[in-house]
């Protein structure tokens, strides 16, 4: 399994990785978007089985050099920020959260109707969806979306923080992940 | 050079059975300062001073410096790790937050009045473990006899104890940088940041500048003018130490400039490749201790989730040198207690990959999450935005570094340092702040911020 983690200038990316080798024991590439992206023009994402895309601050607009990551057609997971940009990507908004919430736990709410515990950072949340993305788990008691899925294509946003040590088995939403790719 | 030898035992001494006074000890660590030109790290807390928390209780001073290395913007990591790991003698010194700006590549045009840091090397170590009592003097081959046989009287027969901080002209009314007025505005901007998703948390700080009268004096050269007893700058230093016990004291001379560091913060401990970081957040500033304040502090959702970002980012910032699966938390929301104020802390611990140093480690760790906030690169630019003062020394690090896998390093707040303005007038400046979260009170952070400050105003000033 060959994994590379695009690093959106954030303070979690570290945290991320461990999560990725503890959940699929191998060991990701991190590259960094650094001030425009210019890393990820001609990026050989093809020789990947998986791209994440980490967390970071500000809004998706900052970050509009991930076209390239989108047209490799690999699976791709995003964290947060992650998460806004593939929505971004596919025509759907971010604004801002009222109440927003950092360092906190709420529950989550999945369509089976489990309900589990996420560590949750966020000032902005998807306020309209993008084409082709449908919302599998929302904020329990609330609309706002908390994972993502493409109905067509192996792509996945998560807008908790599965890396955090607030999140209850944070290993279980990669796994999550790799079985909608069907990775695992 | 004759530092590359190892360093031998030179004499021990038993300064008392058990428990030594700490007012003996300040005086015995005020002689090692005035005659022997020390610089020293002292913890100083014992299990009795604060019975919530464990912490180390060794006290080390370096005598008669064999080499330094004065950290310049041209300065490399590779450098600071060959002046650190090409002998075998121990390191002490700082890195100052400024070099952590220029290492993540942020520019700033702000005046500084320390160097970006500056490590020393002696040829005389001293330690005391003040729970045992146990003084002892390791020495290099090089080291002038003359000064052992001298320290070594000194320290079997200490001095008499003399009162650390005479009465003497007070110091002037702090001139803070940014006024109630300005700081409450700016932690509005930065609430504003948070409701943007540019940071999560971001730790906002004031500094304060004092006039030091002129019957104070900052020099420690032995000039003995012992018949009337003088203020100085190092028995002020020590009757913090004597009477604000914590855990990362530290003074240390760093060209013209005395450093008076008080505090309580372990940043990095590395202990032959165990890694500790035990990061504080979320602050009650009390007159009378009651179990409820604990139970209260404990229970705030908005300092729990202080700290838990505090945690998370510590995670991330030591994982880089971290073997897979080794990091953990440890003890989430522990409480101590220090100047009246009950802190709230968590430990993070991982093991140090075998390709790593521990100065590997404290640059890509640097500067300290719990002063910058969260995510820290972009935090940084907006405190660098915000701030009208350079941080300067203040919330970088104190280090002590042993070997490549063994170190200690605090966060230096709850510090501050005697320099002159540009007209040649001498000042005490000194800083404090508080960690901002959406859930702060624009009001509430600025109490925060003057209590955090309070112990060298207190001391100095009416």
């Amino acid at each position: 399994m060959h994994i590379v983690l695009i690093d959106n200038n954030d303070s979690f990316t570290r945290n991320l990785e461990h999560l990725l080798v503890a959940a699929t024991s191998s060991k990701p590439d991190i590259i960094s978007y650094g001030e425009d992206g210019a890393a990820l023009q001609g990026y050989p994402f093809a020789n990947y089985d998986l791209i994440v895309i980490s967390p970071g601050p500000g809004h998706p607009d900052e970050y509009s050099a991930y076209d390239y990551v989108f047209k490799s057609g690999k699976p791709v997971l995003g964290i947060c920020m992650g998460m806004q940009i593939i929505n971004r990507f596919f025509g759907g908004t971010t604004d801002r959260l009222p109440n927003c919430v950092h360092g906190k736990t709420d529950s989550l709410e999945l369509d089976d109707g489990t309900v589990r515990t996420v560590a949750r950072y966020h000032s902005l949340y998807l306020s309209s969806i993008g084409d082709g993305l449908q919302v599998t788990a929302t904020l329990a008691g609330s609309d706002i979306p908390m994972i993502i899925e493409h109905k067509t294509r192996p792509i996945m946003g998560l807008q908790f923080h599965p890396e955090s040590f607030l999140t209850d088995q944070g290993e279980w939403y990669i796994h999550h992940a790799m079985r909608f790719f069907g990775l695992s | 050079m004759s530092g590359t030898y190892t360093m031998q035992c030179a004499f021990s001494v038993f300064l008392e059975a058990g428990r030594v006074q700490r007012s003996k000890l300040a005086a015995l660590f005020n002689g090692f300062a005035t005659f022997y030109d020390a610089d020293m790290f002292l913890s100083g807390v014992t299990d009795d001073d604060t019975p919530l928390r464990r912490s180390a209780n060794k006290c080390i001073i370096g005598i008669a410096p064999v080499a330094e290395l004065i950290v310049q913007p041209q300065t490399t990591r590779e450098e600071i790790k060959s002046f650190c790991f090409d002998t075998e003698n121990e390191s002490f010194g700082y890195l100052s937050y400024t070099y952590g700006l220029k290492e993540r590549g942020i520019h700033s045009d702000k005046k500084n009045d320390l160097p970006l840091g500056h490590l020393r090397q002696y040829s005389i170590l001293i330690t005391v473990d003040i729970s045992t009592g146990l003084l002892e003097c390791s020495a290099l081959e090089s080291a002038n006899t003359r000064t052992l046989h001298r320290l070594k009287d000194f320290c079997t027969t200490p001095p008499r104890l003399t009162k650390l901080l005479p009465e003497c002209s007070e110091f002037s009314t702090p001139t803070p940088s940014m006024n109630r007025d300005e700081y409450i505005d700016g932690v509005q901007k930065v609430l504003e940041h948070i409701r943007s998703g540019d940071t999560y948390q971001l730790c906002l700080s004031s500094s304060f500048s004092m006039k030091v009268p002129e019957s104070f004096s900052t020099t420690t050269a032995t000039d003995s003018t012992q018949t009337s007893p003088q203020c100085d700058a190092v028995g002020l230093f020590l009757h913090l130490w004597q009477n604000y016990p914590a855990a990362y004291y530290t003074w240390f001379t760093s060209e013209d400039v005395k450093i008076i560091s008080t505090s309580p913060e372990c940043f990095l401990r590395v202990e032959e490749g165990t890694i500790t970081s035990e990061p504080i957040k979320g602050t009650v500033a009390f007159d009378t201790f009651s179990e409820q304040l604990l139970t209260d502090l404990r229970e705030s959702p908005k300092e729990s989730a202080e700290l838990s970002m505090i945690v998370d980012l510590i995670r991330n910032d030591i994982s880089a040198h971290c073997d897979y699966g080794s990091v953990s938390v440890e003890r989430h929301k522990d409480i101590f207690t220090v100047d009246n104020m009950l802190q709230m802390y968590s430990i993070v611990k991982g093991t140090l990959k075998k390709e790593s140093t521990c100065l590997d480690l404290l640059f890509d760790a640097f500067p300290g999450g719990s002063i910058t906030g969260c995510p820290k690169l972009r935090t940084m630019k907006i405190i660098e935005q915000l701030e009208p003062h350079s941080r300067d020394l203040y919330c970088g690090s104190f280090i002590h570094i042993k070997n490549k896998t063994t170190m200690n390093s605090s966060i230096a707040i709850r510090t501050g340092w005697f320099t002159h303005d540009h007209s040649g007038i001498q000042l005490f400046r000194y800083f404090a702040g508080s960690g901002l979260v959406i859930d702060s009170v624009p009001e509430l952070e600025f109490d925060e911020t003057i209590a955090k400050a309070e112990k060298f105003r207190k001391v100095l000033s009416t």
